[in-house]
């Protein structure tokens, strides 16, 4: 069941002097209940965007100026600011990026928790407590840590709180951005575990926005690969990681070796992120594109389409 | 906070009060006119009263015993003797705290809720009227030397509307009044230089407050509490102004610890008969040891403001720890 | 940062540049002024001098002696500029040598160091320097020395904090490893690097020490043969121009202080923003 819908979305931020910054260029994908979708591509590429125009988030010099997000077939784009307040949290809520300053330094954790249960659900303070506790429990805290700060927290056991905050509403759909991000490997691979268990005991429907390919694993069912403000690639995981058709996805892949030897980083990619100021003739990616060919620079790709796997490349189907 | 926070905090407090007593102790003794030869060519000065000071000052000892002396008198409180009243210093003093802590009181009082309103103000809504105005009024009010302040009010309102008395802290005709009558002349005579002390610490108060929250409203934590469906209202309450405050108590507090020397000017040009006049009488008088005195008092307020600022912050930041 | 680059920010920020004018105003008058009015403090005016209104012959009235107020306070232009600006020198260069050897060093000199910066951050300022004019005597070069030495603490902060950080980049460690002296890093990788903050913060002391100078010289610590803004003040209050209703004599000097303290605090303001790009953009 379709739970939520994103057609054709952009989104502009307005820089001083005039000048646009095109965000995100028509991204359209949908989103099943239970159905983990993966945003992958380098910072810059637009997909924090995305994920915070879901909930309206976007910051006061950003507006989206075209396309249409359906969330249970309603519109969150025409929809009231009091209609957007319900809507946040309760429907859809989001695991910050690191969690360090995503979480208030002055309040303890037991009032973070306590006050978003509060507002939503309409909870007496001890009802809101015991929630607040068996939320700890959920994400394996020992509940006598209620009372303590976010500074006294390890990294993995804030990003562990951001996540029973996240759930604190029994939201439908579940956002993590960069969830997992300047946390070791150990601690990731704990964090994911965790995520996967909580989205199938709660049923939940998730967004999972990294730069990171080699992290997802089978955590998610759908992967979208946004570059410069598009999704370049869409497709199953298992497509999207045996038979990856752009050569952008290829290089990400790539540029993380499977196991053991040193991680490179996907700014190993050579060149940099084209400038969201201008829009070129060509393919965004071409500057940088090891396959490059003329027309590359001339026309845009026209969207190919294989078995639900969708990209936008000149090159035909050949994998790595 | 720990408890070993707040022991180094008082240990450096104690420290820094050290320093300025050794400092002090040279200032007023190896100066090029210390006090006995500026006494001695004083001509109101008698032989009794030189001799008073050199035994007061033990001048006739070696310095590290001199040392000694002062620092034991100061622990019992001995502050020595004014010239110009010839009493002792402290007793001095105490008779205007009263005054200064009234004016001080109440512009303070005023000063941190319109201050911290307007700063809020100022920050939420960036760049727009309020925001310019409350800015160029705080530059103004920061540029302004704060007697000079004083002095426009007093040509506005007393001599041009001649509403407001300009100067003292009672009408000579109450004196001997009671109650209502005299809490109201007291009113009165506070409005203005309380106002002039106020204006200057708005200006202060809503800078701070207004860049400290505009710097708070850029952290992840505020996107979280949008996110978590809360009004823009509930955010800045709840969420912001927390943060947003620590930086205002420490200010706030410094500021309380400056005030003898806030009210100096102020005081000076309104007559106000506090401790920022005494200091100024004191020194046309050049009445050395109760200028010496005035500064303890000064130094230790500061001192303890400073101390009473660092406690607040632990307790205010859970991120102060050792 | 590129000089021109610098210069064509600084002449583009809004707040810059009403700073930069009003400054220029008053240096021009600083300079030239004098030149032109000549004043003498001790030539005072006839009886029928005293305390006129503004007038023709006395563009800004005259004082209780009798003299003209337009030519003091072109007089005063000069004194309360030279004193801001040379106590300014004096807490500057102690502030950086203090902050650059406790940052730099590290260690107990850091320690001392930062302990009597925490001592002069808070004693009373207004009172030490009363008591220093009081004592040093009333000059001109005493009221700069008294600014001077009690200004410095908040400059050797803010240049420790800095070094600090620049001391820590890796050409330093370079060209520790190449033999060069403390002095030589120092001077050629420290000093100018921590130097445009060390610019930033000279234009608000000055605004600073002007205040300062105005007020000590108003309670009656300034040097009476070169009135400041300063003196004239003290003179009009002294003499009762308040209950004479004498605006113009206590009234101009002020707006003077006024304006050239906010010339001063414009100019940081925009520097700050030049130098921490950070405060650009938002």
């Amino acid at each position: 069941m379709e739970i939520l819908n994103v057609k054709d979305l952009k989104i502009e931020f307005n820089l001083s002097g005039h000048r646009k910054l095109h965000a995100v260029n028509g991204v359209s994908f949908s989103l099943n209940k239970g159905e983990t979708l993966a945003l992958v591509g380098e910072s810059g590429s637009g997909k924090t965007t995305t994920a915070l125009s879901l909930m309206k988030l976007l910051p006061d010099n950003g507006s989206i100026v075209e396309g249409e997000i359906l969330y249970k077939n309603q519109s969150v784009i025409n929809a009231s600011a009091e209609k957007i307040r319900s809507l946040r949290w309760k429907e859809i809520s989001i695991i910050f990026q690191g969690a360090m300053n995503a979480l208030n330094p002055v309040l303890t954790i037991e009032k973070q928790l306590m006050d978003v249960i509060m507002h939503h659900d309409h909870l007496e303070e001890n009802e809101a407590r015991i929630r607040a506790e068996e939320l700890l429990k959920m994400v394996e805290i020992d509940v006598t840590r209620l009372k303590q700060y976010p500074h006294q927290f390890s990294g993995g056991m804030r990003q562990r709180v951001m996540i029973a905050m996240a759930l604190a509403c029994n939201p439908k759909i579940v956002i993590g951005d960069e969830p997992t991000t300047a946390l070791d490997v150990m601690v990731q691979a704990q964090i994911f575990d965790l995520l996967e268990r909580l989205k199938k005991v709660l049923e939940l429907s998730m967004i999972i926005i990294t730069h990171d390919l080699s992290i997802l694993g089978d955590t998610c069912d759908k992967v979208a690969v946004m570059y410069a403000g598009e999704i370049v690639e869409y497709g199953e995981v298992q497509d999207i990681y045996c038979h990856p058709k752009h050569p952008y996805t290829q290089k990400l892949l790539s540029s993380y070796p499977v196991i053991g030897g040193k991680k490179a980083l996907p700014e190993s990619i050579p060149g940099i992120p084209m400038d969201m100021t201008q829009i070129p003739v060509g393919c965004k990616f071409a500057p940088r594109c090891h396959k490059a060919m003329p027309i590359c620079f001339e026309e845009a790709p026209i969207q190919k389409v294989e078995n639900g796997h969708r990209y936008f490349c000149h090159l035909g189907g050949e994998s790595l | 906070m720990s408890r070993k926070y707040l022991l180094r905090k008082v240990f450096y407090a104690i420290l820094t009060l050290f320093g300025v007593l050794v400092i002090n102790f040279f200032l007023f003794r190896i100066m090029p006119g210390d006090p006995i030869s500026m006494l001695v060519r004083n001509p109101n000065a008698n032989l009794e009263t030189v001799a008073r000071m050199k035994a007061q000052f033990g001048l006739d000892e070696p310095v590290y015993i001199q040392f000694f002396t002062y620092m034991s008198n100061l622990f019992q409180g001995d502050f020595g003797t004014s010239f110009h009243y010839n009493r002792p210093v402290l007793s001095v003093i105490g008779e205007r705290v009263f005054a200064t802590v009234l004016l001080v009181g109440t512009a303070e009082f005023f000063a941190i809720i319109i201050g911290v309103f307007l700063g809020i103000i100022a920050a939420h809504r960036r760049g727009s009227k309020v925001d310019v105005m409350s800015l160029s009024f705080s530059l103004v009010t920061y540029a302004m030397p704060s007697f000079w302040l004083g002095i426009l009010l007093i040509a506005f309102f007393s001599g041009f509307l001649s509403i407001l008395p300009t100067s003292g802290m009672t009408s000579p005709a109450l004196f001997f009044a009671t109650g209502f009558e005299r809490f109201f002349d007291i009113s009165k005579h506070l409005i203005l230089p309380a106002l002039t002390l106020a204006l200057v610490l708005i200006g202060e108060y809503m800078l701070v407050m207004r860049s400290s929250l505009i710097e708070v409203l850029t952290e992840d934590y505020i996107t979280t509490a949008r996110a978590k469906g809360f009004d823009e209202k509930t955010v800045l309450r709840k969420h912001a102004l927390p943060n947003a405050m620590i930086p205002m108590v420490t200010i706030v507090a410094m500021s309380i610890g400056f005030v003898i020397t806030g009210a100096l000017q102020v005081e000076t040009v309104f007559s106000w008969p506090g401790l920022g006049r005494l200091m100024y009488d004191a020194l046309q008088d050049r009445d050395y040891p109760l200028l010496q005195g005035i500064f303890y008092i000064s130094s230790i307020c500061i001192i303890g403001a400073n101390l009473i600022s660092d406690i607040l912050y632990g307790y205010l930041d859970p991120r102060v720890k050792e | 940062m590129k000089k021109n680059s610098f210069i064509k920010l600084f002449i583009k920020n809004k707040m810059g540049r009403i700073g930069m004018i009003i400054f220029m105003i008053f240096v021009m008058v600083a300079l030239v002024g004098p030149v032109i009015v000549q004043y003498d403090p001790q030539d005072f005016g006839e009886k029928e001098d005293v305390l006129q209104p503004p007038s023709l012959t006395h563009f800004l009235g005259t004082d209780d002696l009798g003299r003209d107020v337009f030519k003091a306070i072109v007089a005063g232009s000069r004194v309360s500029l030279i004193v801001g600006i040379m106590a300014t020198l004096i807490s500057m260069v102690i502030g950086t040598s203090l902050g650059i050897t406790s940052g730099y060093f590290g260690g107990r000199i850091d320690d001392f160091l930062m302990r009597l910066t925490d001592i002069f951050l808070v004693l009373p300022w207004l009172p030490l320097m009363l008591v220093l004019a009081a004592l040093l005597g009333a000059s001109i070069w005493n009221i700069i020395l008294v600014i001077g030495v009690t200004g410095w603490a908040g400059t050797a902060r803010i240049v420790r904090a800095q070094t600090l950080t620049e001391k820590e980049r890796q050409y330093i460690e370079r060209a520790k490893s190449i033999g060069a002296s403390h002095f030589h890093i120092i001077k050629h990788h420290i000093f100018p690097n921590v130097f445009p903050l060390i610019f930033a913060n000279t234009i608000l002391v000055t605004a600073v020490s002007i205040l300062s100078e105005t007020t000590l010289s108003f309670l009656g610590m300034g040097d009476v043969s070169k009135p400041s803004w300063g003196t004239t003040l003290h003179f009009a209050f002294e003499s009762g121009a308040l209950s004479n209703k004498a605006y113009w004599y206590f009234v101009p000097p002020g707006l003077c202080v006024l304006l050239l303290v906010l010339s001063f605090t414009l100019m940081g303001f925009a520097l700050d923003e030049i130098v921490n790009p950070k405060l650009r953009e938002r």
